[in-house]
């Protein structure tokens, strides 16, 4: 068994595993303007594969977080960051209710759903969201602004972690969705 | 130390404590310690790039070790074996260590986990929620019944009724709302709580379908609560269905029980599911540790070895240089430890090495100047010295000896006595003089021998000493000697003229009055004698005079031999003097044949017409005379140019067909009063030898070896005008 686990150990470190089609991707999105301040609607759609959802079950929380972004396009460098919007979730299983716990870790608020899909989509929902206020922004220069979703590696129990750094169905992380703010 | 092995060593340490540090800090956060469970992963990172670098330096050190193995750099093997022994006795305990620790491993986190304690957590979880189900149904009870109550009430006076069945019930907070979730009427415990917590769409969604709602929630954060949502039956046209929702709380003691159930239970199932990825995780800071503890201990192993192993590359480039004769080599004392000790000896005897080298050089110089010394005194020596060794062979000679022996000294260089004696007959009394006294072993010896050449007798005078070496054995022998023939030849000529002077003193005066009183005899009595005593009277003084005449004839030849006519050379036509003597024979002596054979554009000679005509004159009436004793008259004069010993000079070979010459006077042809002939003086060719030797030249006499008869030969050096050759130069 030990020999197994040592060998095991190496083919996680070399070799890819089969990528799962759940991730989480960017479902809608919509970028406005209201008083002098840029606002985000974005929704994700979070989708857990078997091994992801196992290791909940087994009461590994998950920390899912959010990137907004507001950035300063440059022509020969690379471009800066002005403002930016994070957001941190925490979900976890609740055995005895075998209800889904979810806690905003900036603000510190729970939520309790009966299913995981209620729990992620609430998770996944973002509205309102106040990217940059207009007079922040210059008027010489282009900004852009992007997104993502992505499953924070970093917050698993670290046995875990030298086996999922190298492990796609772990990897779940939707790509940066950008869009224009100012030309 | 170089300074690429310096920075190789410092970077190498560095690495070492560096990662021992990160090795540790790596463990210290698979413990679940806050602080650096967040820096797990730089620590992974940064411990697995610290093993790459260790690896690269390994790899460095071992192609190093590689190329010095290859180009046979001294120290390489060395260091090969002390790598391999080090890497051995450190690697071996560590796979030891290792494969236990796994095993511990492995055996320590299974044991952790048991059927019987998971089987208590489910059921304990299970209890929690038997007991909470007990509660919740009696509350479902209660709320069913209260809105069987409030069924009848309008949503008008509800508000006012709601707090009393709050309070009758013991829920936190009452509310009651319409089918689509609208808020009719709340009522809550707590006044900071403005806002009722709402039911979701889908328990809005299952009452509509018909069965009402129970369940465990968290309300913001507070602990659980009994959340249970019924449908409010209609009573009439005024009152349609509506929805109660009611939160009750737990009580404290179970809320903490239930609690504690669910995270022990959440642990344990945590634990449970990362039991093999915290068996990786040690085994991979396991096997970081080993890897670490091989890979530094071969690189400590290539570091102490190419330490250790420095001081003895050192000594032996310093040995080889020592064996190549740089005694000036002098090694860096590497400690005071026993190497330390070697190199410091190294160090001492190389010192001594140079110092004696030093002292012997000073001495060979020393022998270097003697030697020269002696070889500029031997070169100047107008004696010959001969050195032989112990096994009888020539091994110094002197350009004397060459001289006196007429030979090379490469030719008596290194040439044993008795293979000389066989090469050169004509040294052979002289070498045998030598060679009998070496056996004699006498000590100190002096002999005079002579050397019979064709060209005359050599009169050597041979003095001799032992050469003593160490422990007073014989070294060898030293022979000196000198040629004296010109000295005995000196002094036979100033006997012949001191005799000369005698005979014409004491002999030839006397002769006069002997030969005037016979004359004065006959004149005076013969006339007054009778026939017969006249006639005896005249025979009588006739010999007298005849005999007194030949004496004077034989005092004046003898007295020409002896005295020394002044010596007036000139350049000359060799040819055109013999020419003149030939003419003279060719008419004396018509019976003879005389032959001449003369090389075409011979050089001139440089020497004295008369007393050469007189050579000449001589040589070939001594050839006539010997025609005539013998049944050929044929007579060749030859005369050619060769070259004897790198030197021009003419030959004249003056060649008759008599008897030849007898063994017997062959030897002292040459000296006075000796002759074949009976009418002979025995005086022409002392003549001729005299002249020739004034001359620098040779003349001997030979039998011909291809016919009857004998040969006169002449050679004279050839004038310094033509031949940059120095006049008078003797042949030798």
């Amino acid at each position: 068994m030990k020999h197994f686990s040592i060998i095991y150990l190496f083919c996680m470190l070399f070799v890819s595993v089969e990528c799962l089609a759940a991730a989480i991707k960017l479902s809608s999105f919509e970028s406005y303007e209201k008083q002098d301040q840029h606002f985000l609607d974005a929704s994700f759609s979070v989708e857990l594969n078997e091994e992801i959802l196992d290791a909940l079950k087994h009461g590994i929380p998950l920390q899912i977080n959010a990137d907004f972004e507001v950035r300063m396009t440059r022509d020969w460098y690379p471009d800066k960051t002005v403002q930016s919007v994070h957001y941190m979730y925490q979900l976890s299983h609740q055995p005895l209710t075998e209800d889904y716990l979810t806690v905003n870790l900036k603000t510190g608020l729970r939520a309790s759903f009966d299913s995981l899909t209620a729990a992620l989509t609430q998770i996944g929902e973002f509205s309102g969201v106040k990217l940059v206020q207009k007079q922040i922004l210059s008027s010489k220069h282009r900004y852009k602004g992007r997104t993502r979703m992505y499953l924070d590696l970093d917050s698993l129990p670290t046995p875990m972690r030298p086996q999922v750094y190298f492990s796609d169905s772990w990897n779940i992380g939707s790509d940066w969705h950008e869009w224009v703010i100012q030309e | 130390m170089k300074r690429g092995i310096k920075i190789i060593t410092v970077v190498g340490s560095g690495l070492f404590v560096f990662m021992l540090v990160a090795l540790v800090l790596l463990s210290q956060s698979l413990q679940n310690s806050e602080l650096f469970d967040k820096y797990y992963s730089l620590l992974f990172g940064f411990n697995a790039t610290g093993l790459l670098l260790l690896i690269l330096l390994i790899a460095i050190n071992f192609r190093r070790l590689l190329r010095q193995k290859r180009n046979k750099v001294i120290g390489s093997r060395m260091t090969t074996r002390m790598v391999v022994f080090f890497a051995f006795l450190s690697v071996t305990p560590v796979l030891i260590v290792y494969y236990f620790s796994l095993d511990f491993l492995h055996r320590g986190v299974d044991s952790w986990f048991d059927l019987r304690v998971e089987q208590a957590l489910d059921d304990s979880l299970q209890l929690s929620r038997l007991a909470l189900d007990i509660r919740m149904r009696d509350l479902l009870k209660t709320t069913e019944q209260t809105s069987l109550d409030i069924s009848t009430f309008t949503d008008a006076v509800l508000p006012f009724e709601i707090d009393r069945y709050r309070e009758e019930m013991g829920a936190n907070e009452l509310t009651l709302l319409d089918t689509r979730g609208a808020i009719i009427a709340s009522s809550s415990s707590s006044t900071s709580d403005l806002v009722p917590d709402l039911p979701g769409d889908n328990i809005i969604l299952q009452l509509q379908q018909g069965s009402n709602y129970i369940g465990l929630d968290v309300i913001k954060d507070s602990n659980l609560l009994i959340r249970i949502v019924t449908t409010v039956p209609s009573s009439g046209i005024e009152n349609q269905p509506r929805v109660l929702q009611a939160l009750f709380p737990i009580s404290e003691r179970v809320n903490q029980l239930t609690e504690s159930v669910q995270a022990s239970y959440i642990k344990y199932k945590e634990l449970s599911y990362l039991r093999e990825q915290l068996k990786i995780s040690f085994i991979i800071v396991l096997t970081l540790v080993l890897l670490f503890s091989i890979f530094s201990a071969v690189w400590a192993a290539f570091y102490y070895a190419s330490h250790l192993s420095a001081p003895i590359k050192n000594l032996a480039e310093g040995t080889r240089a020592v064996a190549d004769g740089n005694f000036s080599t002098r090694l860096p004392v590497p400690g005071n430890d026993e190497l330390g000790y070697l190199v410091s000896s190294f160090n001492d005897m190389t010192d001594k090495i140079e110092q004696a080298r030093n002292n012997a050089k000073q001495s060979q110089l020393e022998a270097e100047e003697q030697r020269s010394y002696l070889e500029t005194v031997l070169s100047r020596l107008s004696s010959g010295v001969l050195v032989i060794n112990e096994s009888r062979q020539v091994e110094k000679i002197n350009d004397s000896a060459a001289l006196i022996l007429q030979l090379d000294d490469t030719d008596l260089l290194n040439a044993s006595i008795d293979t000389l004696i066989d090469t050169y007959p004509k040294l052979k009394p002289f070498l045998e003089c030598i060679s009998n006294n070496i056996e004699e072993h006498i000590d100190d010896w002096r002999e005079q021998i002579t050397v019979h050449d064709k060209t005359g007798d050599q009169i050597i005078i041979i003095s001799g000493a032992t050469l003593t070496g160490r422990d007073a054995a014989i070294a060898g022998h030293v022979i000196v000697f000198d040629e004296i023939t010109a000295l005995v030849k000196g002094q036979r000529d100033a006997a012949y003229s001191e005799m000369a002077r005698r005979l014409t003193h004491e002999i030839k005066n006397p002769l006069t009055p002997i030969q005037l009183a016979a004359e004065r005899l006959r004149h005076k009595y013969m006339p007054t004698m009778g026939v017969a005593e006249a006639d005896t009277i005249d025979r009588m003084t006739n010999t007298i005079i005849q005999q007194v005449e030949t004496m004077k004839e034989m005092v004046n030849n003898f007295s020409d031999y002896a005295r020394a006519p002044e010596f007036t050379p000139d350049n000359l036509d060799i040819t055109a003097l013999i020419g003149e003597v030939v003419d003279l024979y060719s008419n004396l002596y018509v019976n003879n044949h005389i032959e001449t054979n003369f090389a075409s554009g011979l050089p001139l000679i440089h020497g004295d017409v008369k007393k050469l005509r007189q050579v000449f004159n001589n040589l070939i009436r001594n050839a006539v005379d010997a025609n005539m004793t013998g049944n050929s008259n044929e007579l060749t004069i030859s005369v050619d140019p060769i070259t004897v010993n790198n030197d021009q000079v003419v030959e004249i070979r003056i060649k008759d067909s008599g008897p030849g010459i007898e063994p017997s006077v062959a030897k002292n042809l040459f000296d006075p009063y000796i002759t074949s002939k009976q009418k002979g003086t025995g005086l022409g060719l002392s003549i001729v030898k005299k002249i020739i030797d004034e001359h620098h030249g040779q003349v001997w006499l030979e039998n011909n070896t291809d016919e009857a008869g004998a040969s006169a030969v002449v050679r004279l050096p050839v004038s310094e005008q033509q031949t940059g050759l120095k006049p008078y130069r003797k042949i030798s």
